[in-house]
């Protein structure tokens, strides 16, 4: 039997107990405690798990679970200890931070909101200005291999000012008038060249609906321009500051 | 209609058939020569799965080619 524990996070449990879903390689969840606090874990079969897209879900599955019920510090992906003994000294090193920052967190979620930009809008964009799309195709399909180039890095160039112009125009907006209903904000590297922003939210839970109201009103103003994620409650990776001791 | 901005849309997707055919010099040119630049370049492509614009197969094969690569990053860390 496995002896390393796979570690999700932390959580507010004075009782070790076993939850009902299962975590990476399918194996059983369950919470082991210090005092009022405990760690959720499950075996690790391996010291190091792969970032695959099966484990990563596992991994964010096992969180989003948890946080159903308890408010909870996540982990970042792939953190493993020796043994349950490890787990327990971790607890022991790490619990004022624990409970200061459970403290901080409470009654409030984290809300997640990415904007990018749509291709179809570039397009128009790109043909109001009178840059004709139409000759743009006819070049591609008509010449040499270098005009191609040529032409393609032409759009590229129009498209990417374009894209910059929107970023300056409107993202300082979307996320200064989101800002306002959060407690706390932070910004992420966007993913991908369409991304213009990816922002995360703490919010008060009871401003939750104020928060809702306030996106959609900012997707349906760009709605033309820009597209909007919005997720959550999720875990809040974003606003947990611990610098593990003894890991 | 907007296949050309496709086409710069894709360029992550080209930059994955050449990860498949295993061109170091490219690899080492798009950052993919610090785990976080992996991370990133694994993240951009589980967007681009989830938008439905590489296949599930096409997928796997990146990232286990990307995984790859990250084990040797480690490897010369240590």
């Amino acid at each position: 039997m496995p002896v390393s524990r796979y570690i999700y996070g932390f959580i507010e449990e004075p009782k070790r107990k076993e939850f009902s879903f299962t975590g990476i390689d399918g194996k059983k969840v369950y919470s082991f405690n210090y005092q009022d606090l405990a760690a959720v874990l499950s075996e690790a079969e391996v010291i190091e798990y792969d970032p695959t897209r099966e484990n990563l879900l596992a991994h964010t599955h096992v969180l989003e679970e948890i946080l159903k019920k308890h408010l909870i510090l996540p982990m970042s992906f792939g953190i493993i200890a020796e043994n349950e003994e490890k787990v327990a000294e971790l607890l022991r090193q790490n619990y004022l931070e624990f409970k200061r920052e459970l403290k901080m967190l409470k009654g409030k979620i984290e809300l997640g909101v990415k904007v990018l930009w749509i291709e179809d809008a570039v397009v128009k964009e790109i043909e109001s200005r009178g840059k004709d799309f139409q000759e743009f195709k006819k070049k591609i399909v008509d010449s040499s291999v270098k005009e191609v180039q040529n032409t393609k890095l032409k759009v590229g160039k129009l498209v990417e000012s374009i894209v910059r112009e929107w970023e300056k125009k409107y993202v300082q907006k979307i996320y200064s008038s989101l800002k306002e209903i959060a407690a706390d904000s932070r910004l992420s590297q966007p993913i991908g060249i369409k991304m213009l922003l990816n922002s995360s939210f703490l919010v008060d839970k009871n401003k939750e609906k104020d928060f809702d109201k306030r996106v959609n009103e900012l997707a349906q103003k760009y709605e033309n321009k820009l597209k909007f994620k919005y997720v959550g409650p999720v875990p809040p990776y974003n606003f947990v500051n611990i610098k593990l001791k003894g890991l | 209609m907007a296949f050309i901005i496709d086409d710069l849309l894709l360029m992550p997707f080209n930059l994955a058939k050449k990860i498949l055919e295993g061109i170091k010099n490219e690899v080492d040119k798009e950052r993919l020569v610090t785990k976080e630049g992996v991370m990133e370049k694994l993240k951009e492509f589980q967007l681009l799965l989830d938008e439905g614009k590489i296949s599930e197969k096409d997928y796997n094969q990146i990232e286990k080619n990307l995984i790859q690569r990250l084990k040797e990053i480690k490897k010369t860390e240590e």
